[in-house]
């Protein structure tokens, strides 16, 4: 019964009210009890005003009791030195009068707020406290001024305010006109206000226009710092996580407050990003009218706020139209200026990260006054860059990617000095690679979401097949579009580049540039673009080397050509170039270049500084490779100090930059300074990124092997335990466990003890086989790590035998460098075996390589002279030995001190040549001592170096004495190293000799 | 609270779970916003919705949002029903009620006989008609906007707003029989 009337009732409710009657006549003609009750109902409707017509908390309120309302009650009273005239309002947990100065000969009106809660009192009194004092640190002329403040006769707080009798700024701005710039302007002094308020460690948290009041004076005042709070105060506020949906607005909430995470000034940017976007395009970033509070809050959480353009087309009252006006502008004008870099700044500040947001409110105003003066901005910069974390966050094959080839570039700056060119190349390159591929990644990210790993059932697809699959789609269903076609393509062959596949790169972004050239032209940016493009792939590639420059070159005349403001390409072409150039060894016209594209970007100013950054880089790897390691320390702080400030703390690029920073410093005798930094580099990344990153681990090999520079040995090795156990962790067989290994075997022979090092080199070069083959820098030096342990340990047959291996692929792939070190190791580990003369011709290629490519005066050269000098002196040529040893000479006072250990050991070798030769003298022995203290000193358990030595330095007394008898002591001393020596496995052929011929003749 | 665990809306014990929960933490909220004499009125929306932030953190579906609406509308309902009740059977008279400072109060008493009356009405129409009843829990009790509720039971505003004028209507006859 009750149903059916209800049903009939919604339905007489559902006519309009004048035909209401005559519906129920004609319905409920055979029925009058019905139509009786319906007409009784639709009184009731009508009547409204019962107990269900009220708000619920009136109803809860008069069941517990009913007094005046309190607020009203107190107007009249006074407070402190004030009356109260007025009630203002409430809000938060106070009340705010209107009050004036009761006591004093000079009218003073204030906003007074009063804290009524005698429940709340514990929470509320601290809250109040804190608020007043923060409240008396600031003084600004756009934040309203604390006047005094004091407690009531019942002891409850009061505070007195600057009274502002004005109107909210963005109804202010709408009634007289404004235009943006004027509003702009309005909200910088807000800006002003709240950076100041930051830098007193004050965070407003609750911006939003009707805390910001324009007063009679047209002066922008910000208010209520009700629920401020000191940032150091964070753990104080227990009560604020209890109270925070209440206190919070949500329209104007960020992310993290909604969450309970975390407030800081990142979410004051949020709100004046929200509040700019209002001012600038008459609507609330987030929400409707009608929409529901829990939808506000899911908007907020999930969704980007809509671009401004589109948000000003809302079906809402006022219409676009009367929006505009208000602005001064027509429909049009406004939506232009919707679309343009302040949309890209609105995006910056309400970013869903507060980490992403821009990381001040100075830098937010900055913007606008670039804005305003017509720079570029950064936010349109970030952009790109934003995407891009966004899409490293959530991949982290991706993040891999980019870690792999970071770690290249790393093994070669760090690594060891001499890996050489090729390697060093191949990794300059594979940290263009990675800069290149997060900035594609995104792109493709946007493109493929179908690819993405929530819609392939967990499976992350790989990168070949992810772009694969993009190719094909571009080829095939972009026909209608074909500037996006050709940019869509040239991303992806940019793709190819950085996944190695050179020939489909090149076919790819041949093909991109074909379709470009036809929609925008030959000199169209965008087919210049694909133009550098091509260059880089081809450089990449190693193909046609030569068609290279004259592509780059057109580009660069074609810019030059072009009014100063639009040579966007310039910079990049001038860097590229300046790659080309110095892999082709062409260091000075690489220099030139490079500088040209460094000035360029400088004189672009902020919106030119990644550029700058990427050739600063470029042009500190030229330094790099041409053994100038110290001009790269400023080009890298320079770089450095770029990505501090554009780029957020964990970004790839940054830390990439630091970590180079710290390894070219360790490189420049300032490993002290270089230590901290990369301390301070993994101390924040273990933090943002977790132990668990690989970028973390390569720092964390970055600073071990910094601190095995700085002969921390004991330290460095723990450090390489730890790098190696959690790479295992994450892959048993990567990059940096491989290097880890290695390195462990380094620090373990460092330390003497090469039988230790022996099954970590074992290792190393097993996994190096497994993930790189043969024939790879890698892969090499894991092996000449392991020569060098099998020297150390007197396995001379299997040194000769793998260094012979090593050689042949070094040779065949064009390493220099390594080539000659190995040849260096070859040449030693022969003699050692008794084989002088077999050594040589391999020292003496060595050296001739190393000063044809590397100067005379090059630290490799003197170790391959010295080690040609004792392969002479051991085959008996002691002439041709003698006048090595002098040219190792000369490598002192400059570069090498005097008491350098190999300077020491070339005056040991001529001192062994005078006793050979009958010639020993006070120098020769002295020169032996020298040698000998520095053995002791440095490597006390080298016994038997020490002996061989000491015994030469016997010897040759008795030579000077000129008969054997004549110093018993003496004589015993040389029986008895020649019987150490003797009794030692491993010990220098030369010594061996000598000590059999004592031994012998006795 | 036998009437709750027949409720249609909650259905499984996770609901129920939620439910007392939510009845906790609205109750305990309600009583000291009551008892501190601080606001003129109480702000049942804002408590429902601060609920909902506490309870309902993470996004949810419409359904789930419906779930803990519809759990706390229960529960604002519970409180403010069990609240009449205990002042009636506790205080001196039925019909009258005694304010904190002793003094006799008429408006209180009305209030707790007509919120006794709303009751009765409201679970005579839950009988009959449970979607309008809902529609009472979710607009009245809970404090929730029409046009959330539209969006919640995915149906129309204007059909909602008939809804509730209908249940409105049925309700205060029933309160005036």
């Amino acid at each position: 019964m009750n149903r059916e009337i209800a049903a009939l009732l919604h339905e007489v409710l559902s006519q309009p009210e004048t035909s209401r009657e005559d519906w129920i006549a004609a319905a409920c003609a055979d029925t009058p009890q019905t139509a009786a009750e319906l007409r009784e109902l639709l009184r009731r409707d009508a009547q409204g005003g019962g107990i269900l017509d009220r708000p619920l908390g009136v109803l809860a309120k008069g069941l517990q009791l009913n007094v005046d309302d309190p607020a009203q009650e107190l107007i009249g009273r006074r407070i402190g030195p004030y009356r109260l005239t007025a009630l203002l309002g409430s809000g938060g947990m106070g009340v705010v009068y209107l009050a004036e100065r009761a006591d004093a000969p000079f009218e003073q009106t204030v906003a007074l707020k009063l804290v009524r809660s005698e429940k709340l009192h514990g929470e509320a009194q601290a809250r109040f406290a804190r608020e007043r004092r923060i409240l008396a640190c600031l003084s600004h002329p756009h934040i309203a001024r604390l006047i005094d403040g004091g407690f009531d006769e019942q002891g409850h707080p009061w505070l007195a305010m600057e009274y502002v009798d004005g109107e909210p700024l963005i109804n202010w701005c709408n009634a007289r006109k404004l235009g943006i710039e004027e509003r702009l302007h309005l909200l910088l002094d807000l800006c002003d206000a709240v950076e100041y308020a930051h830098q007193h460690a004050v965070v407003h948290r609750d911006i939003k226009p009707s805390n910001v009041l324009i007063d009679r004076s047209g002066t922008a005042k910000l208010f209520d710092f009700g629920i401020a709070k000191q940032l150091d105060e964070e753990h104080s506020d227990t009560f604020a996580t209890e109270t925070r949906a209440r206190l919070l607005t949500p329209a104007y909430a960020a992310p993290e407050q909604i969450h309970g995470d975390k407030v800081t000034t990142a979410t004051d940017v949020h709100a004046l990003g929200l509040f700019l976007y209002e001012l600038l395009c008459g609507r609330r970033a987030y929400g409707s009218q009608s929409s529901a509070q829990f939808d506000l809050l899911r908007e907020i959480l999930e969704r980007d706020a809509p671009a401004m353009s589109m948000r000003l087309l809302a079906a809402e009252p006022p219409v676009a139209a009367d929006i505009a006006a208000e602005r001064g502008l027509n429909e049009r004008m406004l939506q232009r200026v919707l679309r343009g870099d302040l949309q890209a700044i609105v995006a910056k500040a309400l970013r869903k990260e507060p980490r992403a947001r821009y990381r001040t409110v100075a830098e937010f105003g900055d913007d606008l006054r670039r804005y305003l003066d017509g720079e570029p901005v950064l936010a349109v910069e970030g952009a790109r860059t934003y995407r891009l974390h966004k899409f490293v966050a959530q991949h982290r094959v991706a993040v891999s990617l980019a870690a792999i080839a970071f770690l290249c570039l790393l093994t070669a700056l760090i690594g060891m000095t001499w890996l050489g060119h090729e390697l060093r190349l191949k990794a300059e390159r594979a940290d263009q690679q990675s800069r290149t591929a997060v900035a594609t990644r995104d792109f493709l990210l946007d493109l493929f979401k179908a690819a993405s790993p929530e819609r392939t059932l967990g499976k992350i697809p790989d990168a070949v097949e992810l772009v694969d699959i993009g190719a094909r789609r571009a080829a095939s269903q972009l026909d209608a579009q074909p500037e996006l076609q050709a940019q869509l393509l040239g991303t992806l062959g940019n793709v190819y580049v950085n996944l190695g596949k050179y020939d489909t790169a090149l076919a790819t972004l041949e093909k991109a540039r074909g379709i470009s050239a036809i929609a925008s032209g030959d000199d169209s940016a965008a087919t210049m673009q694909l133009d550098i493009d091509i260059a880089y792939a081809t450089y990449m590639a190693h193909k046609n080397s030569d068609q290279i420059r004259p592509l780059l070159d057109h580009v660069i005349a074609v810019q030059r050509q072009l009014p100063v403001g639009q040579r966007t390409l310039l910079v990049p072409a001038l860097t590229k170039l300046g790659l080309v150039e110095l892999d082709r060894a062409q260091y000075a016209s690489a220099e030139k270049a490079l500088r040209e594209a460094i000035d360029l970007a400088r004189s672009q100013g902020n919106a030119g500084e990644r550029r700058l950054m990427d050739a600063l880089l470029a042009l500190s790897n030229a330094f790099g490779l041409t053994q100038q390691s110290s001009k790269t320390v400023p080009l890298l702080r320079e770089a450095t100090a770029i990505a501090d400030r554009t780029l957020p703390a964990g970004d790839p690029d940054r830390n990439n930059l630091q970590v180079n920073l710290a390894a070219m410093l360790a490189l420049n005798g300032q490993p002290a300074e270089a230590e901290k930094l990369l301390r301070d580099a993994v101390e924040t990344q273990k933090r943002i990124l977790g132990e668990q990153h690989p970028q973390y681990l390569v720092s964390l090999v970055t600073l071990a092997d910094i601190l095995m520079r700085e002969r921390k040995l004991d330290e460095s090795e723990t450090l390489f335990k730890k790098t190696l156990a959690l790479a295992e962790n994450l892959d048993k067989t990567g990059d940096v466990t491989i290097l880890s290994l290695r390195r462990l075997a380094l620090v373990k022979q460092q330390l003497g003890d090469p039988a230790a090092a022996l099954p970590y080199a074992e290792r190393a070069l097993e996994a190096a086989k497994g993930k790189y083959g043969e024939d790879n820098a890698n892969t090499l030096d894991a092996g000449s790590t392991l020569v060098d342990i099998r020297f150390r340990l007197g396995e001379y047959a299997q040194a000769e035998a793998m260094a012979h291996g090593i050689l042949a692929r070094t040779e065949r792939l064009n390493m220099a460098i390594m080539t000659s070190t190995t040849s260096i190791r070859l040449g030693q580990t022969l003699r050692m075996d008794g084989r002088p003369a077999e050594g040589m011709p391999y020292l003496r290629r060595a050296l001739d390589t190393l000063n044809a490519s590397r100067g005379e005066r090059n630290l490799d050269s003197l170790t391959a002279l010295l080690e040609l000098a004792k392969a002479q002196r051991d085959a008996s040529n002691f002439d041709a030995a003698r006048e090595q040893a002098q040219k190792a000479l000369r490598f002192a006072p400059d570069p090498l001190p005097a008491d350098d250990s190999r300077i020491l050991q070339a005056r040991a070798v001529i001192a062994q040549l005078d006793y050979l030769q009958g010639r020993c003298s006070e120098t020769s022995l002295s020169d032996l001592e020298t040698l000998r203290k520095r053995i002791e000193r440095d490597t006390p358990k080298a016994t038997a170096a020490i002996a061989g030595v000491a015994l030469t330095a016997s010897l040759c007394k008795r030579q000077m004495q000129g008969h054997a008898a004549a110093d018993a002591e003496n004589e015993a001393a040389i029986r008895a190293y020649a019987k150490d020596i003797l009794q030692t496995a491993i010990v220098d052929p030369f010594s061996r000799k000598l000590a059999k011929q004592e031994l012998g003749t006795k | 609270m036998t009437q709750l665990q027949t409720d249609a809306a909650l259905p499984g014990p996770a609901a129920q779970m939620l439910f007392n929960q939510v009845y906790a933490d609205l109750r305990k909220r309600a009583r000291t916003l009551l008892a501190s004499h601080q606001t003129s009125s109480l702000n049942t929306t804002a408590l429902v919705h601060e609920a909902y932030l506490k309870f309902g953190r993470s996004p949810q579906s419409p359904s789930s949002a419906l779930h803990f609406f519809n759990a706390a509308s229960v529960a604002m309902r519970q409180v403010i029903i069990d609240h009449a009740r205990y002042l009636s059977a506790h205080k001196r008279s039925a019909d009258a009620v005694v304010t904190l400072d002793g003094h006799l109060n008429e408006e209180g008493a009305m209030n707790v006989s007509e919120t006794m009356r709303l009751s009765d009405a409201l679970e005579a129409l839950r009988a009959g008609d449970a979607r309008l009843a809902q529609i009472v829990d979710l607009h009245f009790f809970a404090g929730l906007g029409f046009a959330e509720i539209a969006k919640l039971l995915d149906v129309s505003l204007s059909t909602v707003e008939r809804d509730w004028r209908t249940a409105r209507a049925l309700l205060y006859r029933d309160m005036a029989e």
